[in-house]
């Protein structure tokens, strides 16, 4: 095989200077001439049907240009990505306290608000449904289509799990319950909006991860011609998955008030605004059951999971897809039912977030397994690796695993070398049995496989485009429009340029996403942007190649034989010529060395029906392992080391994938400990708007010594070897640190609910301690 | 109420605006300056990437009245560029994959400037507790760390 | 933030003419950190004149008399954290700053602010009111003292009038003898509002006998308290490991009778008795031997 040009190496990230000097443009650090601010006002309830919005008053304040409300919207009154179920401005009814009821525009930001409180709504109240739980129990349809309020189901059914189950020799039947969690990009929303003084045309500006979708959204809501609509996403100040719907219900609402007023538009969220409008990750309820022989082969795994929807369908079949195929782990084992239902509420709506409801399954998962080793007098490790899938294997879903590396025990085995796990884990399991330890350790290990791009359930949907032109100069413009959100794509979109060129990768420059210039190409989700993006460009590159041979035939004629492009030089023949030699040949005969590059991923072979097959193309095989320590005397969790050990296919850039994982790492541990939104099950409230209350983990809580493993072995099904890392990098963290804690604790699967908090650990601390106290008591009755 | 005038340093260039001084110290240097390399992540104080040096230490400027800035010295990101342990510290970031999304990083590199100033050697646990005000969701702090220790390793050559 | 008027004093005199001028109410302007937060969303300081003291040079800084650390009340919680005579005299206080925020905060955030603000959850008010802090309060050019947890009516509320400036804080000077533990308890290790905070100070005669004893709880009662009955329990004896599981329940226990039972009691009172327990224990270590 020939060798990488430029994969594999730290190439720096084209945007990094702009934005460690401050220039790179946010959403909200444009400003416009006559640029109008807008304020939302919110609904203030989460369930009810809306009689009228009073905006008299705010149109007559001082520097009001404009107030909208659902009645100004033109077309179809509801959008989504794929169901269309959501108001962008609410008419007859609200669903959840983040629906906006109306909007201000006004000369300034301050006017706007000051409008924007004088509005007021008639409402007539109707039950609020806060739990998945409340609503399958009511009478009352959120979404009329949905009368049981059920909005999606996945199962999946290997051999037969009930009759293992009754066979099993070991079983363990539990349960856990998952919360909401905030994406928490740094950059709230914003958005800007700019009407064409021409015609009915809008551009829109700002921190939009999905583009593609917000234009059709537009088209059908403000009645223009999609190639009206211009998406030109401003520098993304991190997404996580969070910038799709919410960026898209703000940039409808300020379309509309810019095409109304014919004046640029902006609204950026406030993060109180931010929190209560966006959608989260799913809160999910687990009822889990494992059954093993008592050498610790594992031969039954049914997992039901309730996922939490909230208002709007949003993201929640595929999430409930992923929860169901992906949640039952990379174990080999035959008998698999795995059932995911998906339910509307009046709670915040969920949808994409970084690991698209696996981390909640790994979690539930994880810990279950745990629990069964200690059963079975195994060591965690011991019975991850007894049960881990090999080459070969089949995949609980169906899958045989034939077509790459499988590689998740060599993954799971590097993870644990880097906490000393082996070693750790007896001596903490012996020391912790001290009563008069008041500080426990504990070590605690997970493991996934993560499908790389959308899966099974959007089979023949998934596709990327790119548009790559070599210019006279010789240089390589490339046009995409999957969105860099600070993962670094854009500049390993670079490098898979040069790769597929065979240039250097100083030829390859690459314009802004515009949707104006890059044709369509779905958005930058479901750890789909180096994949498709990369079999999109190597696509695109043959075909110019195709095109730079054709001037080359031209010239020394039809029989020139294979031509390499390689190390920027193109040699066939006895010829060795140099890459712009080729382009002036190709440009001398009047071609056109432009291509517009396309890459589906193959359809994969599922049955929907069963609940059997390949659910996905290709998988990511990550573990995570933690150290920690837990104060019986507070509940508190240090957490001394993680480590994180990933196979994402070959790794293009080292260093950017070892930041995908410290950052990863991080965003678990915030969910496994702290980051807790305050939601209310009875009035679907959440309390925790601000950074005050919603904490996220802060430098002196991460541990200085987390480490990143990479472990790549290239993917014979994607087109630069790559597969995906981004959502990886976070998928088993939050389960790693909870099975650490439950070690530490000296109970297995004991805490059954996330955040693991000061409260619910102490809970756990306690009854140790209420133990230790009867033991003494007894052991004294025994002495006496 | 009405504007008044303030006159402050800001960047080592003296600066006279007239404003209301109930606003943001933010406010101020975003609108009424034009600065947009100062960003607004919270609002109240938790996020830092407001943060700015304020008469030589770091400060949440979102938590700063504009009328505080009267006769004030200022460092803002826009400083940085040419100011030679800012751009050391620039230089660090961008080398060592500090910066992901970006939105926090003008944010830290204030943090880091103001720890450097006063703190020409600082140990990684200095270092952490000088950035403990700066959240970040995209790097999980390691790189940051780093890259602070290493401009603090080359401006002491 | 909305205001009406901003005036910006460098004396205190200055300051008791801005007051005695300004007509309808005032705010008195120190680091900003709780008042920017609360002025943010709804116009709370609307009609107010906001006097900001942050430049009065003479409420900046810790000088010492013979037996008293003065603190000016707008010295800023990293000032104090890194005072050496702070340090020197009252360790306890300096750690307490310390606790604060982070450092952008505590580079703005000022003692005086964190006690008018009265917010239970503040740190440094534990500290101070172990080490018997006085606060030096001035109307209209008129000082008087009052003891640190006078001041305090119920959450987020005190009885100064809003021309009354804290101008000082009075901190005892505490012998070299003098032991002390500040223990802060945060949903993270820094930027967490405190779920509790247990400062203890005391004091030992050579034969190991209590002769100064002060343990309270911070973020957990409506204001500041001190407990005669706790200090008490230790004060002239040589401490045994039972007195300090006593000292420890019974602390503990005050928090259903004063605070009364609440959702958070069910954490906090067995995390009060164990961290006392815990800081009693380090605090005797010797004696305990
Ligand atoms: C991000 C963040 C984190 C925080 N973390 C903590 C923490 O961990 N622990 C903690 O205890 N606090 C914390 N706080 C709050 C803390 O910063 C404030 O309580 C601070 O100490 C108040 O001081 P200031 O100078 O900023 O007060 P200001 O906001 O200026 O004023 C606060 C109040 O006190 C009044 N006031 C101020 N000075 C005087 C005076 N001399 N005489 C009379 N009245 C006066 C003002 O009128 C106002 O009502 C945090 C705040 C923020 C923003
Ligand atoms: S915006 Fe100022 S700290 Fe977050
Ligand atoms: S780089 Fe995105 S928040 Fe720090």
């Amino acid at each position: 095989m020939k060798r990488p040009s430029t994969l594999g190496k730290n190439i720096e990230r084209i945007d990094a200077w702009a934005k460690a000097e401050g220039t790179a443009q946010y959403g909200a650090d444009i400003r416009l001439n006559n640029m109008l601010f807008c304020k939302n006002v919110y609904s203030e309830r989460a369930h009810a049907k809306l009689l009228a919005v009073h905006i008299g008053e705010a149109e007559k304040m001082p520097g009001v240009v404009k107030v909208v409300t659902g009645k100004d919207i033109p077309g179809a009154k509801m959008f989504g990505e794929l169901f269309r179920d959501q108001y962008a401005l609410a008419c007859d009814r609200v669903r959840y306290f983040g629906d906006v009821i109306a909007v201000v525009a006004a000369e300034t930001q301050e006017q706007a608000n000051e409008a924007a409180k004088r509005i007021y709504a008639d409402y007539e109240d109707l039950p609020v449904l806060a739990s998945p739980k409340m609503a399958m129990e009511s009478d009352i349809a959120i979404n009329p289509e949905y009368p049981d309020n059920i909005c999606g189901e996945v199962h999946v059914n290997k051999g037969d799990s009930e009759a293992a189950l009754k066979e099993a020799e070991v079983i363990v039947k539990t349960n856990y319950k998952t919360h909401f969690v905030e994406h928490a990009y740094l950059e709230p929303e914003s958005v800007t909006a700019v009407p064409s003084p021409m015609r009915d045309e809008v551009t829109v500006y700002g921190s939009m991860q999905a583009p593609y979708n917000a234009r059709i959204s537009i088209h059908r809501m403000l009645n223009i011609p999609m190639s009206q609509i211009i998406f030109k996403p401003s520098t993304v100040g991190g997404s996580f998955g969070g910038k799709i719907e919410t960026a898209e219900a703000n940039a409808i609402r300020v379309s509309l008030i810019a095409l109304l007023t014919k004046r640029p538009a902006q609204v950026t969220l406030t993060r109180d605004e931010s929190i209560r409008e966006s959608y989260k990750r799913h809160p999910i309820e687990f009822d889990i059951e494992i059954g093993a022989k008592k050498d610790g082969t594992m031969t039954a795994l049914r997992m039901l999971s309730i996922l939490d929807a909230g208002a709007y369908i949003n993201m929640s079949p595929p999430v409930a897809y992923k929860t169901a195929v992906l949640g039952v782990g990379p174990y080999n084992v035959d008998n698999v039912h795995s059932c995911s239902t998906a339910v509307l509420t009046n709670n915040n709506h969920t949808g994409s977030m970084r690991g698209f409801g696996t981390p909640q399954s790994i979690f539930a998962l994880e810990n279950t397994i745990d629990t069964l080793a200690a059963k079975l007098g195994m060591t965690p490790t011991e019975f991850r690796r007894k049960n881990l899938l090999r080459n070969g294997d089949v995949s609980p879903c169906g899958h045989l695993m034939d077509f790459h590396e499988v590689s998740i025990v060599e993954v799971m085995e590097k993870a644990a070398e880097a906490i000393d796990f082996d070693r750790k884990f007896k001596q903490y399991k012996e020391e912790n049995k001290d009563p008069k330890r008041r500080v426990r350790r504990g070590v605690g290990i997970s493991t996934s496989m993560r499908g790389a791009s959308v899966g099974a359930d959007g089979n023949g949907f998934d596709v990327a485009r790119v548009l790559i032109e070599v210019m006279k100069d010789a240089s390589i413009h490339t046009n995409i429009g999957l969105v860099e959100i600070g993962q670094g794509l854009r500049t390993v979109q670079m490098m898979m340029v040069a790769e597929g060129m065979g240039v250097k990768l100083d030829r390859v420059t690459l314009g802004e996403t515009d949707t104006s210039r890059s044709p369509a190409t779905g958005a930058c989700i479901a750890s789909r942007g180096t994949m498709l993006g990369g079999g999109a460009i190597a696509d695109a590159c043959r075909s110019l190649k195709l095109i730079l041979n054709q001037g080359l035939s031209m010239k020394y004629g039809d029989d020139i034989g294979e031509v390499t492009y390689e190390d920027d030089r193109v040699r066939f023949g006895e010829y060795d010529l140099s890459f712009d030699e080729v382009v002036d040949i190709a440009y001398g005969y009047n071609l056109t060395p432009a291509a517009i590059g396309t890459y589906a991923i193959p359809i994969t072979d599922w049955d929907e029906e069963k609940g059997y097959g390949e659910p996905f193309y290709s998988y990511t095989y990550s573990c995570h392992a933690a150290e920690v320590e837990v104060d019986l005397d507070t509940g508190a969790v240090h957490v001394v080391k993680m480590a994180g050990c990933h196979d994402p296919g070959r790794i293009i850039n080292p260093q950017f994938a070892e930041g995908q994982i410290y950052g990863g790492l991080t965003m678990g541990q915030g969910m496994a400990l702290i980051e807790d939104l305050g939601h209310s099950d009875k009035t679907a409230a959440i309390s925790n708007l601000n950074f005050n209350n919603y904490l996220l983990p802060t430098a002196m809580d991460v541990p200085d010594t987390n480490e990143p493993i990479l472990n790549g072995h290239p993917d014979p099904r994607s087109a630069f070897g790559g597969r995906s890392l981004g959502e990886p990098a976070t998928e088993p963290a939050a389960a790693a640190i909870a099975c650490a804690v439950n070690m530490a604790l000296g109970k297995p699967g004991a805490i059954k609910e996330l955040p693991f908090n000061l409260e619910r650990v102490m809970e756990i601390a306690q009854e140790i301690d209420k133990q230790r106290d009867v033991d003494a008591a007894s052991a004294a009755v025994d002495k006496a | 109420m009405s504007n008044i005038k303030l006159s402050f340093i800001l960047n080592r260039k003296p600066y006279t605006v007239e404003t209301d001084p109930g606003k943001r110290m933010l406010d101020v240097l975003r609108e009424d300056l034009g600065l947009m390399g100062t960003k607004e992540g919270c609002g109240v104080g938790e996020c830092g990437a407001c943060t700015v040096i304020l008469n030589g230490k770091a400060v949440t400027s979102c938590l700063v009245l504009a009328g505080q800035m009267q006769d004030a010295e200022i460092l803002t990101i826009e400083g940085m560029r040419d100011d030679e342990i800012g751009r050391v510290i620039q230089e660090c970031f961008v080398e060592g994959d500090a910066v992901q999304c970006g939105f926090c990083t003008p944010g830290f590199i204030m943090s880091a400037y103001a720890l450097l100033m006063e703190n020409p050697t600082p140990t990684r646990d200095e270092i952490r507790h000088a950035i403990a005000g700066n959240l970040c969701r995209c790097t999980g702090y390691i790189p940051i760390t780093n890259a602070i220790e290493k401009a603090a390793k080359t401006l002491a050559k | 933030m909305k205001i009406r008027n901003y005036i910006q004093v460098k004396t205190v005199e200055a300051f008791h003419e801005a007051a005695k001028a300004a007509d309808g109410p005032i705010t008195i302007l120190a680091g900003g950190t709780d008042v920017l937060v609360n002025g943010r969303e709804d116009d709370v300081y609307k009609d107010c004149t906001v006097i900001d003291i942050f430049p009065v040079e003479a409420l900046h800084g810790v000088c010492e008399t013979e037996n008293m650390l003065l603190i000016g009340a707008c010295t800023t919680h990293e000032a104090i954290s890194h005072d050496p005579l702070v340090k020197q005299y009252a360790p306890i206080l300096a750690e307490a700053c310390g606790a604060v925020g982070s450092l952008q905060t505590r580079n703005r955030a000022t003692i005086g602010g964190n006690l008018a603000n009265a917010s239970p959850a503040a740190d440094t008010m534990s500290a101070l009111a172990v080490l018997h802090a006085e606060l030096v309060i001035e109307r209209d050019g008129e000082a008087r003292v009052e003891p640190m947890t006078a001041i305090f009516t119920k959450p987020y509320k005190t009885n100064l009038a809003q021309n009354d400036l804290i101008t000082t804080i009075r901190v005892p000077k505490q012998s070299p003898n003098v032991r002390y533990d500040y223990v802060k308890v945060g949903r993270r290790k820094v930027l967490s509002i405190s779920r509790m905070t247990v400062a203890t100070l005391l004091e030992m005669d050579n034969n190991g006998v209590v002769t100064r004893f002060d343990m309270t709880v911070g973020a957990t009662f409506p204001r500041p308290m001190l407990f005669p009955d706790i200090s008490a329990m230790l004060v002239g004896k040589r401490p045994s490991e039972q007195d300090i599981i006593g000292v420890a329940k019974a602390l503990s226990d005050k928090i259903p009778e004063i605070a009364g039972i609440r959702k958070s009691t069910i954490y906090k009172q067995p995390v009060c008795r164990n961290i006392s327990e815990r800081s009693l224990r380090k605090l005797f270590a010797d004696i305990l031997k």
